[in-house]
């Protein structure tokens, strides 16, 4: 769904501090920049660490009527290089924060519904490059 | 005049009769599930869709390069496949539990 995407990336990109969080973690335009890329969409310059988001496909809900609501479940992650994923993990805290009860500004549609379901850690090893792979993922309800 | 009560004489076969009806919802989520997972799995080789299998009690595995094309990898963005086919599957299982 184009609306989360667009509304993931503006919350990440916009994410200064100025929502504080009481478990005190870091906002993330100290902790990747700029390094925030919808998936698929990842330079090969880009740099570590850095956050990959989506895709967000839906399933949508129907009632007699007409669709009520549209179940919306994608993945966000920290993505960084060498053995040691603290940073990564920093990162999902971040996002955890921001995501938790904490409905997207959408343009299309109204998300009702924010909350993540699962976490996964993902070591990827290529060659002698490491790379650690922390993420998440959430469930938004879109009316 | 009709006793159609839950006793000790018939409460074992109506169990035994939701049990079978709850494995038989069970089967046909995780057949559907892998089948959906099946048709919308990126494919070069195959060998990936060809590695998931629906299992009889409701779990849906797959092999081969899955956990890659789910979370991605730095050389190459995320293809989910699993995890879209679950959650098409969530209603229609949820209606089946409701028929038992």
């Amino acid at each position: 769904m184009k609306a989360i995407e667009d509304a993931l990336f503006a919350l990440f990109s916009g994410d200064d501090g100025t929502l504080v969080d009481p478990n005190g973690t870091t906002a993330l335009n100290s902790l990747v920049g700029e390094e925030i890329y919808r998936e698929g969409s990842v330079p090969a310059e880009a740099a570590f660490p850095r956050i990959q988001y989506g895709p967000c496909p839906g399933v949508d809900i129907f009632t007699f009527v007409s669709r009520s609501y549209e179940r919306v479940t994608f993945p966000v992650k920290a993505v960084d290089s060498g053995l040691s994923a603290e940073a990564a993990f920093a990162i999902r805290q971040r996002i955890d924060f921001l995501l938790t009860d904490r409905p997207l500004e959408l343009e299309a549609g109204t998300c009702i519904y924010l909350r993540r379901i699962g976490t996964f850690e993902q070591p990827e090893y290529d060659g002698d490059q490491h790379y650690q792979h922390v993420g998440a993922d959430y469930q938004a309800l879109v009316a | 005049m009709f006793d159609v009560s839950l006793g000790p004489d018939n409460s074992a076969a109506i169990l035994r009769e939701m049990e079978r009806n709850l494995e038989r919802a069970e089967t046909e989520s995780a057949s559907r599930c892998a089948e959906t997972a099946r048709r919308t799995v990126r494919r070069r080789s195959g060998r990936t869709a060809a590695s998931i299998e629906a299992h009889p009690d409701g779990s849906v595995t797959a092999g081969e390069a899955s956990v890659f094309l789910e979370r991605g990898t730095v050389r190459m963005p995320a293809f989910p496949f699993l995890g879209p086919a679950f959650d098409r599957e969530v209603e229609p299982t949820v209606e089946r539990m409701r028929e038992i």
